[in-house]
Formats: structure tokens, sequence, C-alpha cells
């Protein structure tokens, strides 16, 4: 095999593997299922990967006792949201440790169960879950803009969920209801 | 491929030789790469690497810009290109039998392959479990080092490893992270295949930065505590250092590297051992089983290892001398109550004397520097930390210099009357 053939299999293969990223999230965002959640961003800066926003969802913070489902779960598990719409809003209806029946009118969002130990699962309470939606990546300066927005009201994410209940961000919009920033797919 | 101070000692030969008329000068280089000398560090080498690095650097800068001014589409077609262009790059200059920037190029590939899984993430807002991204990067590294095949690319890879697995460790709490060792068995392979020292040196501390992170999760899933936990690093590297013994007599400069760090390791984990206390606790069964079978490795492949004249039978003295103090250390420091400071430091006083003794006779200059550089940290605790009292000071180091006075002179009797009663040479005999 010449050096030229090789070399063309390494671009090819890592090539392939970029390929799949992309492909692997725009499958996501093609989702028809869209949920609009209530967010809380800050603005961090981070050197390696540029500016982005931290989001907060009121489903960040799942309280176990309220919340009907599954009461066991892991650290760095999977927990499964079954998220029902309330007025433009969507909210947590139930928490479960596997992927449950989808009811009509529900959309299952997957996360990782992010703080949880042993104790707290012996009495249910408040369970901390990242679902991979929680920071977003402005142009560089941007961030603040958002932050101060925060301030002047509620600002929602419009979050694309697939069928394995993997979220993507779709778009951030102020109170007024403006688009502030939509994920295109190309 | 044979050990640096060989290859050192036989470059300055072959000068002497050829200057002499004894050896061509055209078999200079064909002598050295039959050793496995291969050629020297070339500084274009060097400039050319770190080119690639700043222009990588240059690359990741893009990252924090944003690109704010471009669409996604013409985002993606100049991450894909640049990759692209590098290994075109790559390709142009080996065909060309330019192979220390074809080398540079691909590297520079590796390092764009990484920035573009950055700046992917990034225009994606792919952020669910970010240690992946060092995974891929790792994986992809790699696949260009097996494939090209590329030692800059499996430096890379090896780098790329640990900060993927530190990630697991420092963001995710991850206890023990088995999945790195999959990608170490695969770059240690390659080092061993491309013969290729540094990579055998890469290899090895990617290993030992593994197993300072998971210290911790191997002594909870056994449930060891401090004492038991820090014998992993006396126990394991000393059955390493033994087989290797076994392996390789011939001075392999890979089984030697693997041993000078095994032998570092156990050394310096010996001498710390009293450090560390278990409180009240007794060793588990789980610690007793582990001592048990690598003291029995260590001790097996020594006594083997003297059969074949690999090792000495002071070595194997060594050995067992060692597990066994180890291992009643566990048994009585539960006490807590630092009694056996002073016997267990004369007890490492006797593994340096040892080390020394194995570097001399040996001829191994890394071995009697490592023992040389232990003492005097030894004697340096002692004198500051051990005793509070000058008179308990002077008692320890006036008694322990007399020992090795005497041992020293022992040593040399010992010496003259093995000389004395070696036949001497026929030669010498027919010259004279």
């Amino acid at each position: 095999m010449t050096i030229a053939l090789r070399i063309l299999i390494i671009a090819a293969l890592q090539t392939a593997a970029l390929g799949y990223m992309i492909f692997d999230r725009t499958s996501i965002l093609n989702s028809p299922d869209v949920v609009t959640l209530k967010v809380k961003p800050v603005d961090p800066s981070d050197m390696f990967r540029g500016d982005y926003v931290i989001l907060n969802y009121d489903i960040t913070m799942l309280d176990l006792a309220v919340l009907p489902g599954d009461d066991n779960y892991v650290h760095d598990g999977w927990a499964y949201v079954t998220l029902g719409n309330e007025n433009g809003t969507w909210v947590a209806k139930a928490v479960n440790n596997k992927m449950p029946p989808r009811a009509a009118g529900t959309v299952v969002l997957r996360g990782r169960v992010f703080s949880a130990s042993t104790s707290e699962l012996a009495s249910p309470g408040a369970m901390k879950v990242e679902y991979g939606i929680e920071s977003f990546f402005v142009p560089q300066g941007e961030g603040k803009p958002i932050e101060d927005e925060r301030q002047k009201g509620d600002l929602t994410a419009e979050i694309a969920v697939d069928g394995q209940g993997r979220g993507a961000i779709k778009s951030l919009r102020r109170a007024d209801g403006k688009v502030m920033y939509v994920e295109s797919l190309f | 491929m044979r050990p640096p101070f060989y290859v050192r000692q036989l470059r300055r030969d072959l000068e002497e030789w050829i200057a002499k008329g004894l050896v061509p000068e055209s078999s200079r280089e064909p002598i050295l790469q039959s050793v496995g000398a291969g050629s020297r560090m070339r500084l274009d080498l060097i400039i050319a690497v770190f080119g690639v690095i700043l222009v990588g650097a240059g690359a990741m800068s893009f990252v924090a810009a944003n690109w704010q001014e471009m669409g996604k589409l013409t985002r993606l077609i100049a991450l894909f290109g640049s990759m692209w262009a590098a290994y075109a790059i790559a390709i142009y200059f080996l065909a060309g039998a330019r192979d220390v920037i074809g080398q540079a190029f691909i590297l520079l590939g590796v390092l764009m392959f990484g920035a573009n899984i950055m700046l992917i993430a990034q225009t994606y807002n792919i952020n669910a479990h970010f240690p992946d991204g060092v995974m891929l990067w790792a994986v992809g590294a790699l696949a260009a080092a097996v494939i090209a095949p590329s030692r800059a690319a499996l430096a890379a890879a090896l780098a790329l490893g640990c900060l993927w697995t530190w990630q697991e460790f420092q963001y995710f709490d991850v206890v023990l992270h088995i999945p790195f060792l999959f990608l170490w068995a695969v770059c240690a392979a390659m080092a061993f295949i491309f013969a290729w020292r540094p990579g055998v040196h890469l290899a090895i501390i990617a290993f030992l930065f593994w197993f300072v992170l998971n210290t911790e999760g191997l002594a909870h899933l056994f449930g060891w505590g401090e004492v038991e936990s820090t014998t992993i690093y006396i126990f394991i590297p000393l059955a390493i250092w033994s087989v290797l013994q076994l392996v390789d007599g011939r001075g392999n400069a890979f089984s030697i590297t693997g041993a000078h760090y095994a032998f570092f390791v156990f050394l310096f984990s010996y001498a710390a051992l009293h450090f560390s206390d278990n409180g009240d606790r007794s060793p588990s069964s789980s610690w007793l089983i582990f001592a048990a079978v690598t003291s029995l490795v260590a001790i097996g492949a020594g006594f083997a290892g003297a059969a074949r004249k690999a090792i000495s039978g002071i070595d194997v003295l060594g050995l067992v001398f060692a597990c066994a103090t180890t291992i009643a250390y566990v048994f009585m420091v539960q006490k807590g109550d630092g009694a056996l400071d002073v016997p267990y430091l004369a007890f490492t006083l006797i593994v340096i004397l040892w080390s020394l003794q194995r570097g001399v006779r040996t001829d191994d200059r890394f071995v009697i520097n490592l023992s040389t550089v232990f003492f005097g940290l030894w004697v340096l605790y002692v004198y500051f930390v051990l005793f509070k009292g000058l008179m308990d000071q002077a008692v320890f180091f006036t008694v322990g210099g007399f020992l090795l006075i005497l041992l020293g002179l022992g040593l040399e009797g010992m010496r003259r009357r093995l000389v004395a009663s070696a036949p001497k040479p026929a030669s010498a005999g027919a010259s004279s």
C-alpha cells in the first residue's frame, strides 16, 4: 500500500468520524418533537471552546418526592423525564429510570443523573439531571447580552427531542417571543 | 534495539575503528541501524514539529474566535478543507522522500482533526460528556499512528489518552477508568513495533499516570486502607522488575527501560511506605491474597532468573527481604504509634544498598545514580525529620556508618579472595 493511499485512508476515517458527529446532531434537530423550556443563563468564558452560555432549566432539579415514577437512580445513570405542555412551556410530569411508554401530548427527554447519592435515593428528594443541552455557544463577547436579557424577563429554549429522548437546542427566545439564536442545520 | 549507553559507546568505538581503517566508513550506518540506533535527533525535525504545534495552536484559537462572520456550511468546508490540506501536503512531502516534514504534516492533520471535533461540537452545541471528544481525538491519532505509520501521531495519542482519562477522573468522578487501558495497550504495542524508545518511555509514563489516578478507585474497590494501597506500588513494580529480568537478560532496551521504571517506583514507594497508616485496621483478606500472589511472582521469577544467571543471589535475597518486610510492616503498623519508623528506615537503607550493589554489578549508571539520590534523601530525612534529640541522631548515624564501613571492608576482602582464586587467562600466561 502506498503512503498516499495510507494517508487518504486516515483522512477518510477521520472525516467519517466528524461526519457522524454532524449527522447525529442534525438528526436530532430534524425531529418533529420540539419542547419549550424555561432557562436561567449565565455567561462564563472557556478558553478552550470559546464563549458559551450555561443554561439552567426548571427541569434541571427534579423533586422525586413529588413527581410520579421511579425513585431508584445511580450517579451518572440515565433519567427519563416525561414532559407535558402547560401554557406553552413544557414541565416535568414524571421521571423514570427506564424509557417509559410515551403518552399522547407528552415528550420524554433523557438526561444523566448528576447528583444522586445512595442516601438521597433512600429517601427521595431533589435530584439534579443534565440533558446535554446545558451550554449554548455564542459569538465571542455576546454571552453578556443574553445574561442581560435574562434580567429583563424569562428566557426560553426550544429543544428538539428524538425518539431516544436525546435533546438538542434549536433556538433561544426572549420573553417577548423574539428569537435570539436559531440553530440551522448547515 | 540496544540500550542507550551501549549505542553511545558503539558510536565512539565506530569513529575510532573507522579512523584506524578497521571498519569502512560506509558500514557505519548499517552497523548502527542493526542495533536499532537509527539516526540522531535532527534539528529540522524539531523545528518542523514546533512549527506544526504553532499552526495547531492557531487553529485552536479559531475556536475561541467563534467564527461569527462565517455561515455554518462555510465553516464546515473550512474545517474539513484544512484537515485534508494538511494530509495532502503530507502526501506531497512523503512522496518526495522528505520524511521529516511529511511526518510533521501528518501530526498537523491529527491536530486539525482534534480542532475540528471541538469546532463541530461548538457549532452544533454538542456538550454532553465532553471527555468523549478527547477520546475520539485520541483514537483518530492512534489510527494515524498505525496506518501511516507515524511516531508523532503515536505520541499525540498517548498524551490525549492521558488527558481523556484525567477528564473522566477529574470531572466525572470515574472510580476505575478501564477503557483507557485498551487505548494504552494498542499504543504500547505500537511503540514496541516501531522499536521507538521515547515511545516506550511515554507509554510507561502514561500507564503510571493512569495508575496513580486510579489507585484510590482500586483501593475503594477492594476496601483497602492507606498503607495497603501504597503496597500496590511496591509489589506490582517488584514483580514486573523480577519478570523483566527473567524475560530478557541480553540487554534489550525495552526490558531495561521497563525494569528501570519498575525499580524506581518500587524504591520510591518502599521508602514512602512508612508515611502511610492504616490506623487500627487489620489487613484485609483480599490484600493478603494480593500480597501473597505478587510476592510469589516476584520471588519465583527471581529464583528462575538466578538459575539462568540473569540476576544474582543477592537480588533474590533483596526480593525476599523487600516482600517480607513490606508484609510484616502492614501487619504491625496498625497500632499507628510510629514505633516502626526507625526499623523501617533501617530496612529502607538495606534496600537502597541492594539497589546500589545491583547498579555497580551490572554497570548500570541509572540504577547507581538512582540509589545515590535515594541515599541522599534518606540521610536528609533522618537528619532533619526523624530524630528529635541530637544524641539519638548521632548514635543512629555513627552505628550506621560503622556498619557500612564494615560492609565495604567485607566486600573488598571478598573481591580480593575471588580475584586471587580465579584461574589466570591462558593468553596472559603464554605472553609472560
